[in-house]
């Protein structure tokens, strides 16, 4: 396994980076519902993460 | 004196029991001691085990945190994570974290299970299906809407799931691809792994070398030293035929044959072992063969050994140019030392082109040396010849063909052979009796004769083929003349464009012309693509469409020169009227108001045209043209790589 300070990790790192977010960019492009859901669901987050606060 | 006695009984009595007293007190004081250390060891076991379960509930703690950022980390390094980055979304990330640090159990319970099913869903691992399954058996608490939603962007992205396991499967390869690199490069960064490989694969040589000596040595005779050398050179000759994408076990014998054929040792040199091995690798000749055709070769001729294999490699290049196999080939010049020796010339060179011109015609050497022998024996020949012309009904000529067995040229002899065969069509045509008479006279039995007729045939074919690729080749010609002469053509008009710029009366006559050209300008395209399905044919009908449209506008249009307008061409009549198209806003003067117009202006006389519409439409007349040329210049290409 290659260490985690190697070039060759960072490289690899790197890549897979990019093919993620070529490929979420390009997902978010075809599919306008799949923001739309994700903005929903980060909201939804918000309102649980105001409730945990609470807790304590 | 007895109460003395008693009384020393009785003093001895408590004396004793004053033994036992302070003996038991002691006892007693031990016993006290041991029961002070039990309980202070009771204490500490309680303190220890306190701490060992404090411990234990770290090391808890500890593990349920680093799992909780392995799932967090899965959960970013997903598409989905990837997408909520790309929107700027951190929320349910911040949801995880804040649920798991809650003292509360519950709460952690419930963190747990929603990031269960938040990284099963971007690992693309769980499906919409699964993640209803598990709103429906487990609670989430608080966090029970986000599952909803969870399931909801499920629902709304067809495919998602598909997707984000695919991308998962591919990064997870990414990471294999990424480990087995890393494990080479520090296989060979590390002395001691590439040590022992090195030492590994030093062992394997010397045994296989060792192996191959005590071979050598064993079916030559030769000596250790003697052995050990020829060895090294076999191992050469494997090398350079692994090389090209040859076989080395045939490199080797080709070595081994060498010296069992010329008895010597002395033959076989690091070059000549390398150059051999490179022949057979090359052109796939037998080991075995390779030897008997150098010792052939050797024999006919004073050249050395690495002339007699360039030789050979010159014939195994002809043979591919000439599309028949060189293995095949050179394994038939090998197979007959008799025909080397009755004919051979040049060092073999003769016998090499006969047995590519053999190859071509479906025959082997054997055959063409038959022929060459049987119309050497003169008298039975020329008797076979004439009584195959009676049977024929046609005259044959094998003088020429006895001069070039004679002479040992095979190829020339094979053509001759076939001269006076004549076509498939003539073989054909004859009856069982004359073909056994015409083999007879040729020294050679009917199924080789058909076998030569039919290569021949094949010969054909080829020279038809070339025939039509320079059929091609013309056409191809002849269409870029065509197309020269159209855009030629197309120039004039563009000329006449200019000229009618020149002369044009009124600025309204150029507007017109800049329309007519625009439009014509539009088609031409569409005509060029339209045409190009037709191949190079469709080059000159495109450019005579082309020509078509020009002259329909012109006269459609009632297009004119410039001028003054006269019905039949001569001086235009006070009566002369003809039809005008024009648009809102034009207005068309005649000589006198022009006149008048120009003499206002202050020019020389002469009108004042817009010429820019007129530019535009030349302009886009070239374009068009480009775009024709290219088309062209493309499909010759096509065409070209097709022949």
């Amino acid at each position: 396994m290659a260490k985690r300070d190697s070039m060759l990790f960072n490289f690899f790192e790197k890549w897979k980076e990019k093919r993620l977010n070529k490929l979420a960019k390009n997902m978010l492009k075809k599919n306008p519902e799949l923001e739309k859901n994700l903005r929903k669901l980060d909201a939804s987050a918000d309102d649980v993460l105001k409730q945990l606060k609470k807790i304590d | 004196m007895a109460d003395l006695r008693e009384q020393q009984r009785i003093t001895a009595e408590l004396q004793k029991q004053k033994e036992i007293l302070e003996a038991h007190n002691k006892e007693s004081q031990a016993y006290k001691k041991a029961t002070q250390e039990i309980n202070r060891l009771n204490v500490e076991r309680v303190k220890v085990e306190s701490q060992i379960a404090d411990a234990k509930a770290r090391a808890a703690s500890e593990a349920d945190t680093l799992s909780l950022e392995k799932q967090i980390l899965n959960i970013k390094k997903s598409v989905l994570g990837a997408a909520n980055k790309e929107l700027g979304l951190d929320k349910q990330i911040k949801v995880l974290r804040e649920g798991a640090s809650k003292a509360d159990k519950e709460t952690v319970k419930q963190t747990r299970a929603y990031a269960d099913l938040l990284e099963g869903v971007a690992s693309g691992s769980m499906d919409l299906e699964a993640v209803l399954s598990k709103i429906a058996t487990e609670d989430f608490g608080i966090m029970n809407k986000m599952a909803n939603d969870l399931a909801d962007t499920l629902r709304d992205t067809p495919n998602l799931t598909e997707k984000l396991k695919i991308e998962a499967q591919a990064q997870q390869k990414i990471n294999d691809f990424r480990d087995r690199i890393s494990e080479a490069s520090a296989l060979l960064s590390s002395p001691k792994a590439m040590g022992v490989a090195a030492l590994g694969l030093a062992a394997k040589i010397a045994t296989d070398f060792a192996s191959s000596m005590l071979d050598i040595r064993q079916s030559l005779g030769t000596s250790a030293i003697d052995s050990a050398r020829l060895a090294g050179n076999m191992a050469a000759a494997g090398a350079a035929a692994k090389v090209v994408g040859g076989n080395s076990q045939e490199a080797e014998a080709a070595v081994k044959g060498l010296v069992r054929e010329f008895g010597s040792l002395s033959v076989v040199t690091l070059e000549v072992s390398t150059q051999l091995g490179l022949i057979t690798g090359q052109f796939g000749i037998s080991g075995d063969n390779a030897a008997k055709l150098l010792k052939s070769m050797d024999a006919i001729s004073t050249a050395s050994i690495e002339t007699n294999l360039n030789l050979i490699s010159t014939v195994g290049e002809l043979a591919r140019a000439e599309g028949v196999a060189p293995a095949q080939v050179l394994n038939d010049m090998a197979s007959d030392t008799e025909l080397f020796a009755k004919f051979g010339k040049d060092g073999g060179k003769n016998i090499g082109l006969a047995a590519i011109q053999a190859a071509k015609l479906g025959v082997n050497m054997a055959t063409v040396a038959g022929i060459a022998e049987s119309l050497l024996d003169f008298e039975s020949s020329i008797t076979n010849e004439m009584e195959a012309e009676v049977l024929l009904g046609k005259n044959l000529n094998l003088d020429k063909a006895r001069q070039l067995s004679l002479a040992g040229d095979f190829d020339g002899l094979q053509k001759e052979i076939l001269k006076n065969v004549g076509s498939e069509a003539e073989f054909n045509a004859m009856n069982v009796v004359q073909r056994q008479a015409l083999a007879k006279s040729l020294g050679m039995n009917v199924a080789d004769l058909a076998n030569m007729v039919a290569g021949e045939k094949t010969s054909a074919e080829i020279q038809k083929d070339q025939a039509k690729t320079q059929k091609k080749q013309m056409d191809m010609q002849h269409a870029m003349m065509i197309t020269m002469a159209g855009m030629q053509g197309i120039q004039t008009v563009l000329l006449a464009l200019e000229m009618g710029k020149n002369t044009a009366l009124v600025k309204g006559l150029a507007t017109r012309v800049a329309g007519i050209g625009a439009s014509l300008a539009g088609a031409v395209g569409p005509i060029f693509t339209g045409a190009s399905i037709l191949g190079p044919l469709g080059i000159p009908v495109a450019l005579a469409a082309i020509a078509s449209m020009f002259a329909l506008g012109k006269t459609a249009m009632g297009f004119e020169d410039g001028g003054m307008a006269g019905v039949d061409g001569g001086t235009p009549g006070s009566s002369d009227t003809i039809p005008a198209m024009l648009t809102p806003g034009e207005v068309v003067l005649n000589a006198a108001q022009q006149s008048n117009v120009a003499g206002a202006i202050g020019g020389a006389g002469g009108a004042m045209i817009d010429n820019t519409a007129l530019i535009k439409t030349t302009n886009q007349l070239l374009t068009k043209v480009n775009e024709g040329i290219n088309t062209l210049i493309r499909k010759t290409g096509e065409q070209a790589l097709t022949s």
